[in-house]
């Protein structure tokens, strides 16, 4: 059950993994000026879209190992990476000033939101495998 | 109470996509009407943060502004803009009968500057005579702004202490305001000697601002307060009267387009969250018949085995329960991640002020929409109840054989 439950959990995060990858450079990108300057946002974006495959990739693999050690390693390292994704705009690599840019309005916040789901199904899936491995 | 509790648990548990579905139900329904009553209550709230803001009975622009729309668009969506009359305006202002105060302010808009950002609307206030906007500053900063030295709404991202470039000059953030929910928080504010050495840097920048005559002498728009006892109406036709080439526009007609608007799609989103919620309820009362009606054999046995018609419902009511606080609370999580962090994205589509409630606001709708759902997802279990309590538990078993 509790192993199932696991699975359920993996499958969602791959599924939001790929949402912010294919996202962070589509529908979710960062300001494009007309006179093709770029801001730090894009950065940003690509930052984000690179920490989106990792999560990606942490979330396969979980899905695909059923070691309970390393699917706990890699629950872990999906923490840390959700974490990291939370703070990479407008914390590590700033983004533009007015509230009225699209990176402020659209970027930032999906991305906080999705990314911070990330690091709650982690963190929750490193919680099942706690109990899982004390035979609850 | 606890046998009931473990057979509430071990039910949820063997049945996770029945028991998931109603999960899901509940938790749109509580999203729904708690993101419609956020969402309400701040429309509520920017208009009424936007007139405590203005704090002016009349504003007088240039003629080139031509209508309220140039101002108003300033004030309330934050696009930049700016228009220029001769500063003698301001004394014809203050010498019209029924003037109580009248406060210049000088526009200008920032290109983009060299980092990250977009045009940033610069207001340049008169420290000592500004009513509209000083107070504001006043809670903030207390000093008298010195050379660049500027004060940012709460949408500008920089920091006290920090510098923003404005047309390659350096100005320091002394202190920034508080969140109105209008464009005024995409607005800087400095001191008419400020604003003015950055309309010198502009013009050496070759920005053309359209400005005839001695920059030195130009402002942009007088707020008036008008005295106790004279009409509003009547002191804005005199001032259209005497002070010519201007436009005064009554703050209270620049604001009922706005709360006329705002009224519309309050009303708009009452109703489309009671009827979401009607709805919601019917449907949350059919899943539970459903649900009932498929479990009506598990129900006979347990009424066999000698559980009492009262313990039965009130193991159906547990389940409601448990499944409407998960549901609700959930629903209530997902709103306030939706609401909050999209407000400027809300503002910008709806094109009006915009402010979401406070802690407390938020807590009170959050305590509302989870009483709300609790008493929904009740009312749909007793009622279920009480129709199974009303069939026989040997009729039942005879019916499946």
């Amino acid at each position: 059950m509790l192993k199932k439950r696991g699975a359920i959990v993996d499958m969602l995060r791959l599924i939001l993994s790929l949402i912010l990858t294919v996202g962070s450079s589509t529908f979710l990108h960062a300001c494009l000026h007309d006179d093709g300057s770029i801001s730090t946002c894009h950065y940003a974006q690509q930052m984000v879209t690179a920490l989106g495959i990792l999560l990606a990739v942490l979330a396969l693999l979980s899905l695909l190992l059923h070691e309970d050690g390393v699917r706990k390693g890699l629950a872990l390292a999906g923490i840390c990476a959700g974490l990291l994704t939370v703070l990479t705009p407008g914390i590590l690599i700033p983004v533009c000033a007015m509230a009225a840019m699209r990176c402020r309005l659209i970027m930032l916040p999906s991305v906080r939101l999705i990314a911070g789901l990330l690091t709650v199904l982690s963190l929750l899936e490193w919680l099942l495998i706690g109990r899982e491995e004390k035979g609850l | 109470m606890k046998t009931i509790r473990h057979l509430v648990l071990r039910s949820l548990a063997k049945k996770p996509v029945r028991a998931g579905a109603l999960f899901t139900l509940i938790l749109l329904l509580s999203f729904s009407v708690f993101a419609g009553a956020l969402s309400v209550s701040g429309m509520k709230n920017g208009l009424s943060s936007l007139e405590n803001r203005l704090g002016a009975d009349a504003i007088v622009v240039p003629k080139s502004a031509r209508s309220s729309e140039d101002l108003s668009k300033i004030l309330l969506n934050g696009t930049t803009g700016y228009f220029y009359m001769d500063r003698s305006v301001l004394d014809k202002v203050r010498s019209v009968e029924g003037v109580e105060k009248a406060a210049p302010q000088l526009f200008l808009a920032s290109l983009r500057a060299d980092c990250c950002s977009a045009a940033i609307q610069v207001i340049g206030i008169d420290q000592e005579s500004d009513f509209s906007i000083q107070p504001w500053i006043a809670q903030r900063y207390e000093g008298t702004l010195g050379e660049y030295e500027v004060v940012a709404g709460c949408q500008i991202n920089a920091q006290v202490g920090e510098r923003i470039r404005i047309y390659d000059r350096n100005c320091t953030v002394v202190a920034k305001l508080a969140k109105t929910g209008t464009g005024l928080d995409t607005a800087v504010y400095t001191s008419m000697d400020n604003i003015r050495l950055l309309l010198e840097a502009a013009q050496e920048l070759g920005h053309d601002l359209k400005i005839s005559g001695d920059p030195a002498e130009v402002i942009s728009a007088v707020y008036v307060r008008v005295k106790e006892g004279y009409d509003v109406e009547k002191v804005s036709n005199d001032l259209k009267v005497y002070v010519r080439k201007t436009e005064t526009i009554q703050t209270k007609n620049m604001l009922t387009g706005v709360s006329d608007g705002l009224s519309g799609i309050a009303k708009a989103a009452t109703v489309f969250t009671v009827v979401l919620w009607l709805i919601g309820f019917a449907v949350l009362l059919a899943a539970f018949c459903l649900m009932i009606n498929e479990r009506k054999r598990e129900f006979a046995v347990l009424r066999l085995l000698g559980m009492s018609r009262k313990k039965l419902a009130a193991m159906i009511r547990l389940e409601a329960c448990l499944l409407s606080v998960c549901g609700s609370v959930c629903g209530i999580v997902l709103g306030f991640c939706v609401v909050y962090p999209f407000s400027n994205l809300i503002e910008m589509k709806l094109g009006m002020p915009f402010l979401p409630s406070g802690a407390a606001g938020a807590l009170l709708t959050a305590v509302f929409t989870l009483v709300l759902m609790l008493i929904s997802g009740m009312l749909a279990a007793s009622y279920t109840a009480h129709r199974l309590s009303r069939v026989e538990p040997g009729t039942v078993l005879r019916e499946g054989n």
